[in-house]
């Protein structure tokens, strides 16, 4: 005999719901995918379209012939103008390099340094730490406006403008905070015992960490390392404000030099859009878990 | 452990230290010092074909890296290095409006001396936009300049034999046009609330006769029987009468453009040069090839216009300020500025009325007399440059003069406001 | 019986004893030790933030309490707090901070309702939900940048989709300038929305799995609908979550500057707070007052996000 609702629930099993609400839910979901693609599939239907198809009043949805135009004037470069800037036959490659390698490079550098502090903060006692703590916390709410003049000044000095050191460190000391904050929480969610069982053993704090909590702390190394890397990548005023050479131009900052009052060519704009969106796209689905987990986790 | 004291050590040396990094400190230039094997950067908001940019190599031994980046981009990068005293190029944009700003602060090194009385003179009228202070900051690299772009074959088919050349006659012609509906609207006049829909007005007052500014870049136009005051109420008076469009109050000056090429307008009264060729590029516009180039009205006859060039400047925090003149001296010669006009890439309309004047009558340039005729009637907006807060005072007027042509706010009540607002600016940047 | 003994036996060791530390011989020892360690360990990240935060943030004080300079090093006259009460005064700051309001109460008020709508439908397991979810997570994964451009076909005036779409079903009748219309910020802040409500979502489905569906199933007993199983049983215990999702949103709407600098640049008629700082920085070139002004919204920001966390958590199970 089927089992009530409620003694269901009771044992722990799942419940289906109503037929109702799954149709319900299943519109809301519909819903929620065209909304999170929707824009994205907008970007990618205008890349393949010619410039006619986009400038038919009232537009067109679909292109009449798919072209690749183009991408192929993004990458291999055609002399032509894009509104009040011409694009160059390497700009926007070497931007999407740019943007890769100064990424690849913040990221590690960020949760390397925000591992051993979130660490540190949440396990280790020494006098001054909660201060210390906090203190970083709070130049979360710190703009970058009032920090880039005097920061411009002191990387010149330090003869580290239009360098990819120089925005890396920008990078890490803006990122860090929050991946201190993220390790922090992740730490202390961790159970102690295994730490504690090495120290008995008689490991010294530090080898205690590397051979028995870091390989504990995998998977919110996963996920910390996709968030910084999508916060890095989407880097827009740092970059420009810190760097003018194409090494140091990364795509964010090269779009919207594309993005002018007198652009009407989107089709090369919408193909530059879909490129960009490319590696932040594929790293957060491939880690899509780990992410989740992570920034729902800090929430208690 | 010890990257971090060294890291320390660089930042307490750095702190202590006052002047910019690695810069020279006279302005003066030597032209006969060797500058062969020295290398420049040029940071410019337009890329220019490398082919070009080798020939100065070529010529002077002088290797250079070329970076372009946004307009916008470019302006703030100028002004977080300038600010801080440091290195970002040998040779950058200055734009027209930078004049008051960044000349006024001394950012930039004086330039009338390096480029020599004959030169300067060729540059024409236009250059003068870079003048304050009794130095000449910039030199032109982009012309640029107000002048009405018409359709001829409207014109013709109304029976219109010329361009109108006062004000008097304009109203005629709008009339005309207006009766016999050529073209859905007579005028294409951007008036939204930005950069390109506050030019016109601007315009309307040099065209009458007025100015906004007198020689102290005091304002003139509060008072309601100033001619910036009839300017404005031209352009009311044109939506009004069914001259423009009802939607001209969000229109910006590209919109305008485009609306012009789809034949919605037979008059784009505040056009330029540049958009002569392609308003007659067929598959780009669908008027073409029936568009001319018309002298901006004015009272008795063809009134003043202003110019917005672009030009080539030198930090004072370059490193090679020789090299850097040696560049812009380059650019401005005649076959370089030739190349630069015709290339297809970059189209910079050139400064030097020579120049110019070898294009008309090659027929390179299009659009005929009237554009080298405009130049003689171009003056400076701001007599004595673009003061520092200009830009505020431009953002200030975009918001008053749409809010007055909306309706939203009298003419003289928008004015009234504006040229106080323009004093508190004035004062507050002293 | 051996977990417990080693648990004794650590603390024993660490120097804790049954009642707390104790002086045992082996303490000091350990607790330098950890501490050396503890100190080593956030020194990298403590060192570079007070080189490229906290040092820049009181050389730009120190500039925002001295009158405009052309350069940094220029003397230039002390003036306390004159620039900060200029840009108080100044009347484009008063339209930024009530186009910021708007911001903000849009995009919350969207968050929320959407938020809890998509939590609400995706907490329990169905099939596909991986999927689905890994496609929530895209808007949020892409720089704001790109999304503004990606909006811009959309909402471009001539023929942008939202005009076709709208003139298709005859709702408008000419092509409408959107970013210049009393549209504009309703429109930016969607496409602000559009990318803060992955972390919302997220934030709200990790809280609505920390209810226990025991609550829910004794409720039933009670007689409770669905409606009223929600609104009051659900919205209660997912404060702290609301707290926190709150509050996110709300700092993340303060400081809303790349979809609003793409899609409509500086344009005052969507100035927000961070845009008008940019005018005064990076257009007007005043350093003084742009890093007045930027304080003054760190600070506001502050206070609003720590007014939000406590007055959401007021009521906590």
């Amino acid at each position: 005999m089927r089992r009530s609702r409620d003694a269901r629930l009771a044992q722990g099993d799942s419940v289906r719901a109503p037929p109702a609400t799954r149709a319900l839910r299943a519109i809301a979901i519909v819903a929620l995918l065209a909304w999170s693609l929707g824009p994205v599939a907008v970007g990618v239907v205008t890349s393949i379209s010619s410039q006619t198809d986009v400038q038919t009043v009232p537009a067109r949805w679909l292109p009449d012939h798919a072209t690749l135009d183009a991408y192929r004037a993004l990458i291999a470069g055609a002399s032509t103008s894009l509104g009040s800037t011409a694009s160059d036959s390497s700009a926007f490659g070497q931007s999407m390099l740019s943007s890769v390698e100064v990424t690849l490079e913040a990221t590690v550098a960020s949760v390397a340094v925000s591992l051993i502090a979130g660490y540190a903060f949440s396990r280790l006692r020494f006098r001054g730490s909660k201060a210390l703590f906090w203190a970083i916390l709070a130049t979360l709410v710190i703009p970058v406006f009032t920090l880039v003049v005097a920061l411009f000044r002191t990387m010149a000095q330090l003869h580290l403008i239009n360098t990819q050191l120089g925005l890396v460190l920008v990078y890490l000391t803006t990122q860090a905070p929050l991946a201190i904050w993220l390790f922090y929480n992740y730490c202390r969610d961790l159970p102690v015992e295994p730490e504690e069982a090495a120290l008995i053993d008689g490991c010294t704090r530090w080898r205690a960490f590397r051979k028995v909590v870091l390989p504990q702390m995998r998977s919110g190394i996963a996920a910390v390392t996709a968030i910084v890397m999508l916060l890095s990548y989407g880097q827009f005023l740092i970059p420009l404000l810190l760097g003018s050479s194409p090494s140091t131009t990364p795509v964010t900052v090269l779009i919207t030099d594309f993005v002018g009052k007198y652009t009407t060519n989107y089709p090369l704009l919408a193909a530059g859009g879909v490129i960009a969106l490319l590696p932040p796209a594929i790293v957060a689905i491939l880690l899509n878990r780990h992410i989740r987990g992570m920034l729902s986790g800090s929430v208690g | 452990m010890r990257v971090l004291l060294g890291l320390g050590v660089a930042l307490l040396v750095g702190a202590c230290g006052s002047s910019s990094t690695g810069s020279s400190a006279s302005n003066s230039f030597s032209p006969n010092a060797s500058i062969r094997g020295q290398h420049i950067t040029v940071l410019l908001p337009y890329t220019v074909p490398q082919s070009i940019l080798n020939q100065f190599t070529k010529q002077t031994g002088v290797t250079l890296t070329f970076e372009t980046a946004g307009w916008d981009n470019v302006k703030a990068k100028l002004i977080v290095a300038n600010t801080a005293g440091t290195y970002i190029a040998d040779v950058t944009e200055f734009d027209w409006t930078f004049t008051g700003q960044f000349g006024g602060a001394g950012w930039y090194v004086p330039l009338e001396k390096g480029l020599g009385p004959q030169l300067l003179r060729d540059l024409s009228s236009v250059n003068r936009v870079f003048d304050t202070n009794g130095h000449t900051y910039a030199a032109c690299y982009s012309n640029d300049y107000r002048l009405s772009l018409y359709n001829a074959k409207d014109f013709a088919a109304s029976g219109i034999k010329h361009f109108p050349t006062t004000f008097a006659q304009l109203s005629t012609v709008l009339n005309t046009l207006k009766h016999d509906k050529v073209a859905p609207y007579p005028l294409s006049l951007p008036l939204a609330a930005t950069e390109g829909g506050l030019t016109p007005w601007y315009l309307l007052t040099l065209a009458m006769g007025g100015h906004l500014f007198n020689a102290q870049n005091k304002p003139v136009f509060g008072q309601p029987d100033s001619t910036a005051y009839k300017a404005l109420v031209f352009e009311i008076d044109a939506l009004k009468k069914g001259w423009i469009s009802p939607g001209s109050v969000t229109l910006d000056d590209t919109p305008a453009l485009d609306n012009f090429e789809a034949g919605e307008a037979a008059i784009l009264l505040a056009g330029g040069p540049g958009n002569i060729p392609l308003a007659n590029d067929p598959s780009q516009s669908k008027v073409a090839p029936n568009v001319r180039a018309g002298l901006f009205p004015g009272v008795n006859g063809p009134g003043s216009s202003f110019g917005l060039p672009e030009g080539l400047a030198i930090p004072v925090t370059a490193e090679h300020k020789n090299a850097a003149l040696a560049f812009i001296k380059w650019w401005l010669e005649p076959k370089t500025q030739i190349q630069l006009y015709t290339n297809g890439v970059t189209g910079f309309l050139p400064c030097r009325l020579s120049v110019i004047h070898t294009l008309v009558h090659s027929g390179k340039l299009e659009g005929g007399s009237a554009i080298t005729q405009e130049l003689d009637h171009i003056v400076p907006l701001f007599p004595e440059g673009a003061p520092a807060w200009y830009a505020k005072f431009d953002t200030d007027a975009q918001g008053l003069i749409n809010a007055a042509v909306e309706g939203k706010m009298s003419p003289s009540q928008a004015l009234k406001q504006l040229s106080s607002d323009t004093v508190t600016f004035a004062n507050s940047s002293s | 019986m051996a977990r417990p003994a080693l648990k004794e036996r650590a603390r024993a060791r660490l120097g804790f004893g049954p009642l707390g530390p104790a002086a045992g011989a082996s303490r000091p020892t350990l607790a330098r030790e950890e501490a050396w360690l503890g100190w080593w360990l956030v020194i990298p990240a403590a060192a570079l933030i007070l080189a490229l935060v906290i040092y820049p943030m009181v050389v730009g004080f120190n500039t925002s309490l001295h009158a405009e300079a052309p350069t940094l090093g220029a003397p230039s006259k002390f003036v306390g707090f004159r620039n900060y009460s200029d840009v108080i005064k100044d009347p484009a700051t008063h339209s930024a901070v009530v186009h910021t309001v708007f911001y903000v109460a849009i995009a919350l008020a969207l968050e929320i309702i959407a938020g809890l709508g998509a939590a609400v439908a995706l907490h329990r397991p169905f099939r596909g939900r991986g999927l689905v979810l890994a496609v929530l997570i895209l808007p949020w994964a892409l720089p704001s940048v790109v999304s503004g451009v990606l909006w811009r076909r959309i909402l471009a005036s001539d023929n942008g989709l939202l005009n076709s779409v709208l003139l298709q079903l005859h709702l408008i009748h000419t092509p409408q300038v959107w970013l210049a219309s009393g549209w504009a910020i309703p429109l930016i802040t969607l496409v602000h929305v559009w990318g803060v409500l992955p972390l919302i979502v997220l934030i709200l489905i990790a809280g609505l799995q920390g209810i226990p569906d025991e609550v829910y199933s004794a409720s039933a007993v009670d007689g409770a609908n669905q409606a009223r199983q929600f609104w009051h049983i659900t919205l209660p215990l997912l404060r702290p979550a609301l707290a926190v999702a709150i509050t996110i949103g709300l700092v993340d709407a303060i400081t809303i500057f790349d979809e609003i600098y793409v899609l409509n640049g500086t344009g005052l008629n969507t100035a927000s707070v961070v845009v008008q700082i940019y005018n005064t920085v990076f257009v007007d070139a005043d350093f003084a007052h742009g890093i007045a002004f930027a304080f003054l919204v760190a600070a506001a920001t502050a206070l609003c996000a720590v007014v939000a966390t406590l007055a959401s958590r007021r009521a906590t199970v």
